[in-house]
């Protein structure tokens, strides 16, 4: 980049005459001909770096005068074709301003890749992978309307009412497909001291087959993924992370792993399970008929984990809600995908049970101020100014990103994540400016009309003397400003209490 | 069940005497291709695809996944010829085992005392074999990787490719299956190949 800058530079304020270019009547000659002007005003050498004629003549005639210096100089040859289609053009061009032989020359050196691609595979078509979790095409059978999350093609909802599909949640059982969460493994003596050190919170003293929340933070103290993990057994523990960061995570935990020296072992086995959450008050009623244990809340309580048959199929089932419903998520092998699917849904006629998407559940999870990483947090968001220093535990002796966080606590907090809506119904933008005293003073987050609370609901960015229940403050709304009131406690069933059901 | 039973789909015949269909990734594809399905060991297996036999002659893409897959850890004895698997080193530690969906629950007790780790990977893999006297050059169109045993890019999807033969195998993480399949079918179409049932090859992976 620095080669490249300068030789701009020199160019800019270069006084070499081009008249006085070897080899540049020949071009000018070349004009006379019938070829439109337009393809002779620039002549490319590199396609790849955008180098021309006159590029590399200019470099030759400061003098770096060989193909080596004159590559490092202007990066003709430096891009991803490495010179399979530049290198003879920059051969005979230097050869033509050096008036030299081509054959004494030589080629840059080429890195990889450097296997020689035919043209019939530069015209092949594009490689754009997608993933689609092994329930995939029944989403497809059901109607659902499928986009891209990531890599990953997911349904966004099965019907054009969102809310409607959200409300059936509410009001019975609702079925969603959340194959594409991250899902390690970690294996070892060590495992839950490993995690311990990852995770501001501890998994050390975490009871065998019990459930907790974690949210990682990055050498900064900033968020940048979370989900839950379940203690499997004394040295198994089965992390689940966001559907975007799993590769992120996993390659993270084998970076510290690597670090540590911890007698640890990692698996990635999110192909591996598939993931089916069932939600709603009668969630309990349709488990007991596709289940082979007590699903009782006295014996599966509220964060448990436990082994079943769900249809016939090995499970790991999670008592955990992301969506404000009692809920079980079911983890099982894969290629079982379509089978638990159909089985969940032959059982669940009973009470009605549908599927629902993506877009239902973010205005359920809005409902109960679950944050989404990534869209209520960014790049500088740390745990206490994101309305969770209750899972911070500096008391602990280290663990990533502790230096930061402390560092934040010490400073004060100057801005909160907190819940908001909207007295008089009108719907900011998703990344609305928070006004305080005519100056952007923070953002909306996150916002949705939530049919179940009846109100326009959201998640913003404020500065820290607003986050308090009741508090007003202004939001821009295509230009004017509308009041937004402060809501510090979920919108929908703050105490847990059907969620705990 | 233990605590890393859920991954393996063979423990509902171990538990409950028998396994609820298991599906590929890839299986819409066939049955859009045509393909004639049979129950195999618990998998539902394309046995056969309408003109195989001339796509046969040229490059046939075979999906395999019915194969257990078994991702063994640390040091320990390799299976020996009599177990009847595919082993690939992928590093010193690190190994993927391919071997007949029957044979999975006994192969992978076996190697869980062998070895530090013996992880079930059967759901998480898919298997697609590329064969006839054009693989290579369809090869070509996917991968530039060209010296096998190989981990590398395939259709921009990380994937261990092995030679089996005169055919390639690949092996990739099940969740682009339906992605790859649709690539390297069209990959194989222009040389005058494309899907081709299980049956129409020969060999274990039957």
């Amino acid at each position: 980049m620095q080669a490249r800058r300068s030789s701009t530079t020199a160019r800019a304020g270069s006084s070499s005459p081009r008249d006085s270019l070897p080899g540049f009547e020949r071009s000018g000659a070349r004009r006379e001909t019938s070829v439109p002007r337009l393809f002779l005003r620039r002549r490319f050498v590199c396609y790849c770096e955008d180098q021309t004629t006159k590029d590399l003549k200019y470099a030759i005639e400061e003098g770096y005068d060989s193909i080596e210096l004159a590559k490092r100089y202007t990066t003709v040859t430096m891009g991803p074709c490495q010179g399979k289609l530049c290198h003879l053009n920059s051969v005979r061009v230097y050869a033509q301003a050096t008036r030299t032989v081509e054959d004494t020359i030589g080629t840059t050196t080429a890195r990889p890749p450097w296997t020689p691609i035919s043209m019939d595979l530069l015209a092949g078509r594009p490689h754009d992978p997608a993933k689609r979790t092994s329930i995939h095409h029944r989403h497809k059978d059901m109607g659902a309307r499928v986009f891209w999350t990531g890599a990953w093609r997911r349904p966004h909802s099965y019907t054009p009412d969102a809310q409607a599909e959200a409300q059936r949640v509410h009001e019975s059982i609702g079925i969603i497909d959340v194959s594409t969460l991250g899902k390690i493994l970690v294996k070892g003596p060590d495992a839950g001291a490993f995690l311990d050190r990852l995770y501001p919170n501890r998994f050390s003293d975490l009871k065998v087959g019990r459930i907790r929340y974690g949210v990682l933070t990055n050498d900064g103290g900033r968020i940048f993924d979370d989900g839950t993990i379940a203690r499997l057994s004394e040295d198994e523990y089965y992390v689940t992370t966001t559907s975007t960061g799993a590769d992120a995570v996993f390659e993270w935990f084998e970076w510290w792993n690597a670090v540590w020296h911890m007698d640890v072992a990692l698996a990635n086995v999110t192909g591996a399970v598939a993931s089916v959450n069932v939600a709603g008050p009668n969630a309990r009623s349709l488990m007991e008929q596709v289940t082979d244990i007590d699903v009782s809340n006295e014996a599966f309580t509220y964060l448990d984990a436990k082994h079943a048959h769900v249809a016939g199929a090995p499970a790991l089932i999670l008592r955990i809600g992301f969506v404000g419903e009692l809920g079980y998520e079911i983890h099982f092998p894969s290629p079982h995908g379509e089978h638990v699917w159909d089985a969940l849904f032959e059982a669940g006629q009973e009470w009605n049970a549908t599927p629902f998407g993506l877009e239902p559940q973010r205005i359920l999870r809005l409902e109960k101020m679950h944050i989404l990483v990534g869209q209520d947090t960014d790049g500088e968001s740390n745990p206490l100014e994101a309305a969770m220093s209750w899972i911070v535990k500096l008391d602990k002796e280290d663990f990533v990103g502790k230096w930061s966080i402390e560092q934040v606590k010490e400073r004060g907090l100057r801005s909160m994540l907190v819940g908001f809506e909207m007295p008089n119904g009108r719907m900011p933008v998703e990344g609305a400016q928070v006004v305080v005293d005519g100056k952007s003073a923070g953002r909306i987050t996150s916002v949705r009309w939530s049919e179940q609370v009846q109100k326009v609901i959201g998640m913003a960015v404020v500065p820290i003397q607003l986050a308090e229940d009741g508090t007003e403050f202004d939001v821009r709304i295509d230009g004017a400003l509308e009041k937004a009131r402060v809501v510090t406690r979920p919108f929908f069933d703050p105490e847990g209490a059907r969620l705990r059901s | 069940m233990t605590a890393l039973d859920f991954l393996s789909p063979d423990r509902a015949k171990a538990d409950l005497g028998f396994s609820p269909v298991l599906r590929s990734s890839m299986e819409r594809r066939q049955r859009e291709a045509g393909a004639t399905f049979e129950e195999r060991g618990g998998w539902l297996v394309p046995v056969s695809i309408p003109g195989e036999a001339d796509r046969l002659a040229r490059a046939g893409v075979v999906d395999l996944s019915h194969l257990g897959k078994i991702e063994v850890r640390g040091e320990g004895q390799p299976p020996d010829d009599s177990e009847a698997v595919v082993w690939y080193q992928m590093r010193p530690d690190r190994a993927i085992v391919l071997c007949p969906y029957r044979d999975c629950f006994v192969l992978r007790s076996s190697l869980a005392r062998r070895f530090e780790l013996a992880l079930d990977q059967t759901g998480g893999l898919g298997v697609m074999a590329i064969v006839g006297p054009q693989a290579t050059s369809v090869m070509r169109r996917l991968t530039e990787l060209h010296e096998f045993p190989a981990s590398g890019l395939l259709a921009q999807v990380t994937a261990h490719v092995l030679e089996r033969g005169g055919g390639f195998w690949v092996v990739f993480p099940q969740e682009y299956g339906h992605y790859l399949w649709e690539v390297a079918v069209d990959a194989a179409e222009q040389f005058g190949g494309g899907p081709v049932g299980v049956d129409a090859v020969s060999g274990r992976e039957r």
